[in-house]
């Protein structure tokens, strides 16, 4: 029998044997940041569950061959992109901003771009060159796909199939998102570390601005959107008010001439049947010191619903008056739905640095939960006027511990809780939302969360919100070197002499230094809250060698997690590991140590080829870059 | 805020750092996530200085305690505050 002939008899028998068993099972693409538009971080795959997970194994690996460059004086940052899959084909960005497609069932490289963002030397972002993602539109005229990707200063898109820039798109296939900004920005003080977000024919897109910038009219923080054919742009949103907007009176003394950052680093997320887009605001230039910017300063600090067609503000919800902690609302806006009050309620939750939960619902803005205004202790500062009261969500437990007292001083031996002692002792402590002030204010959470850029998984299933958590403090200074308006840019001069970290690496404060946290939404209650990840650092530090450590002291890290049909949560974030946690319990199932590497990106899953994969991004910086693509 | 990570593979000393007992491994250590310009623009005492790279660590910067010394005098000695 000719050869042919024999696999076609193969294949006549192998489907008279097993018809439906056989079926590939479809591909289940990841084809959003966080999931699906609204950033639920949820994937109804079930082939990797808490039955099999132990089962689970490396199955490819790609390395971004990232390493400093010479001529040009940079480095890459942390790997933290999160991959997308679409069809078969993985996107993502690298830390110097490239743009690579892989086979997502095999990992090979299919293109890759390089936009050159090295060229205008290192980033000034303390975070060095770090990229979270791509976003993928669709013409719907020509059926052609898109990649969008937001590099320093620029948008540019790019075919899907070739990784070439596409020419009718801006000037090229780029547009200078310096345009149309209302005063002149230096372009390698503009920067862009979250994907963008597309809605029927417009990219948005928000921007970085380095903390430690800090001068008038440093780079504004307007989201923009424009039109994804053309590269025209369509509308702007002012975060910091225009005379005669809404909310330009909440920058006194007409501080909002001159007052930029403000802007949305973090990921914005979107209900696309309703065209609605949520902004988390950040705080305004400068962090810790407001006597330039007196007033509320709205939007600073806020979680902003627009409507996404035409950048309307629909409502919005400052979480934080007259920022002075860098309390950024640092996570995307999670779009969920949950059962409460015997209502089935379209919501929005927002996780902040401060360690609270707010729900809001989704429509209207209305607080699903207590939101009560209470007075918090006043600045000491020459100068400032800080807000008499912040709002604190009073109906759900926070995410983590917060404010500083004695008490909190670690307690690892008694030699270090005494040295812990004499340090906190040296500086201001007191409740969530003490102001800084001249001798140093230790604020818990510190400025990395809390909750940061990783924001939270939701399960559908359950209504329950999974959340990666920061227990560290941060102290702060006021920074007075913009009072004048005459200092064009500074360095670290906020910094006092107190170190947190007790021989250069015992925290001050006690462990656990990390949480993971599930919260039911639709109860209120926190299902479990456990130590995530562990600390080589401590644990292996000479002065605690005959002292009795927990199990795990927690690793501080910002990556997110995501949770699975499969009854799973995947987590890393400053661990060198990537965990896969029963989302019952919170019990840990399965741990692959990733050596020397920390876990850096939020995870993602997806089905290729019949196979369920897992990827994380681990590495960095300097070199090392890798993406780690699981399977069973 | 600010990462760094003592790695050998890269790295270059800024032509803005002064020389002195230190410089390569101030290059290499800090540009690895953010560039020299903030280190030149700062005025820190030894202490404060220190403080910032206890920072760094915990933030995965990758020193021994003998960098940590190296670093902070070099940096105090030609970034301190000024004499006046």
């Amino acid at each position: 029998m000719p050869g042919h002939l024999h696999l076609i008899a193969l294949c006549v028998l192998a489907a008279a044997a097993a018809p439906a068993a056989a079926a590939t099972p479809p591909d289940q693409d990841w084809a959003f940041y966080g999931g699906d538009q609204g950033g639920m971080k949820y994937s109804p795959l079930a082939d990797i569950n808490a039955g099999n997970v132990t089962a689970l194994k490396l199955a490819w690996q790609w390395r971004t061959g990232e390493e400093p460059i010479k001529e040009f004086g940079t480095s890459p940052g942390m790997f933290e992109a999160t991959p997308l899959v679409v069809e078969g084909v993985m996107y993502l960005s690298t830390p110097y901003n490239r743009v690579v497609a892989l086979d997502a069932a095999s990992g090979r490289e299919l293109w890759a771009y390089d936009p050159e963002a090295y060229r205008d030397g290192q980033v000034p972002n303390g975070t060095g060159f770090v990229h979270r993602g791509v976003a993928l539109w669709r013409d719907a005229r020509s059926g052609a796909l898109r990649v969008l990707l937001n590099s320093r200063y620029r948008l540019i898109e790019l075919d899907a199939r070739t990784g070439r820039p596409v020419v009718a798109f801006g000037q090229g296939g780029t547009v200078d998102l310096l345009e149309g900004l209302q005063w002149p920005v230096n372009p390698k003080h503009y920067t862009n570390t979250s994907p963008p977000v597309v809605y029927r024919d417009l990219v948005i897109v928000g921007n970085g601005v380095a903390d430690k910038l800090i001068y008038r009219q440093d780079p504004p923080g307007d989201v923009r959107a424009y039109d994804a054919r053309t590269g025209r742009a369509v509308w702007s949103f002012h975060t910091v008010p225009r005379d005669g907007e809404f909310g330009a009176d909440t920058w006194k003394d007409g501080s909002n001439h001159y007052t930029g950052h403000t802007n949305v680093w973090a990921p914005m997320t979107l209900d696309a049947a309703r065209g609605l887009l949520y902004l988390p605001v950040s705080t305004p230039s400068n962090d810790y010191y407001g006597g330039n910017r007196p007033g509320a300063n709205l939007f600073a600090d806020s979680l902003v619903c627009l409507d996404a067609a035409t950048g309307v503000r629909r409502w919005h919800y400052q979480l934080v008056h007259h920022g002075l902690w860098d309390y950024d609302m640092p996570g995307p806006p999670s779009l969920v739905r949950i059962r409460k009050g015997g209502r089935t309620i379209d919501a929005v939750v927002q996780l902040t640095k401060q360690g609270y939960v707010f729900v809001f619902d989704r429509l209207s803005g209305r607080p699903l939960y207590p939101i009560e205004e209470r007075p918090v202790p006043p600045s000491d500062v020459p100068g400032e006027r800080a807000a008499t009261t912040q709002p604190v969500s009073s109906g759900l437990p926070a995410l983590v511990p917060q404010g500083v007292s004695l008490e909190d001083a670690t307690d690892l031996t008694p030699a270090l809780h005494d040295e812990a002692v004499a340090v906190l002792k040296r500086l201001r402590l007191g409740p969530l939302f003490t102001p800084p002030s001249v001798q140093g204010t230790l604020m818990r959470p510190g400025v990395e969360g809390g909750a940061d850029w990783g924001g939270g998984a939701f399960d559908p299933e359950t209504g329950t919100l999974y959340v990666k958590v920061n227990n560290s403090p941060t102290i702060i200074y006021p920074d007075f070197t913009d009072a004048n308006g005459s200092a064009p840019e500074v360095g670290p001069n906020d910094s006092g002499d107190v170190s947190l970290y007790l021989h250069h690496r015992i925290p001050v404060l006690k462990p656990p230094y990390a949480y993971l946290d599930a919260l039911d939404l639709e109860s209120g209650r926190m299902r479990w809250q456990v130590p995530f990840g562990d600390n080589d650092a401590v644990r292996h530090h000479a002065t605690v060698k005959d002292a009795a450590l927990p199990a795990q002291l927690g690793a501080v890290g910002n990556a997110g997690v995501i949770v699975t049909r499969g009854g799973i949560v995947f987590a890393g974030g400053g661990d060198r590991a990537l965990h896969a946690i029963d989302k019952r319990s919170g019990a840990d199932l399965w741990t692959y140590s990733t050596g020397e590497l920390r876990t850096t990106g939020t995870p993602m899953t997806y089905r290729a080829g019949g196979r369920q994969y897992v990827v994380v991004a681990v590495g960095g910086p300097g070199s090392g870059a890798t993406l780690l693509a699981f399977a069973l | 805020m600010a990462l760094l990570s003592a790695t050998t593979s890269g790295g270059q000393p800024s032509p803005e750092l002064p020389d002195g007992t230190g410089r390569e491994l101030v290059a290499r250590a800090c540009s690895q996530c953010h560039s020299i310009d903030i280190l030149l623009r700062a005025r820190l005492s030894r202490g404060q200085w220190e403080a910032r790279i206890d920072e760094m660590i915990a933030r995965g910067a990758k020193l021994t305690d003998d960098d940590i010394d190296v670093i902070a005098d070099y940096l105090a000695a030609h970034f301190g505050p000024p004499s006046n």
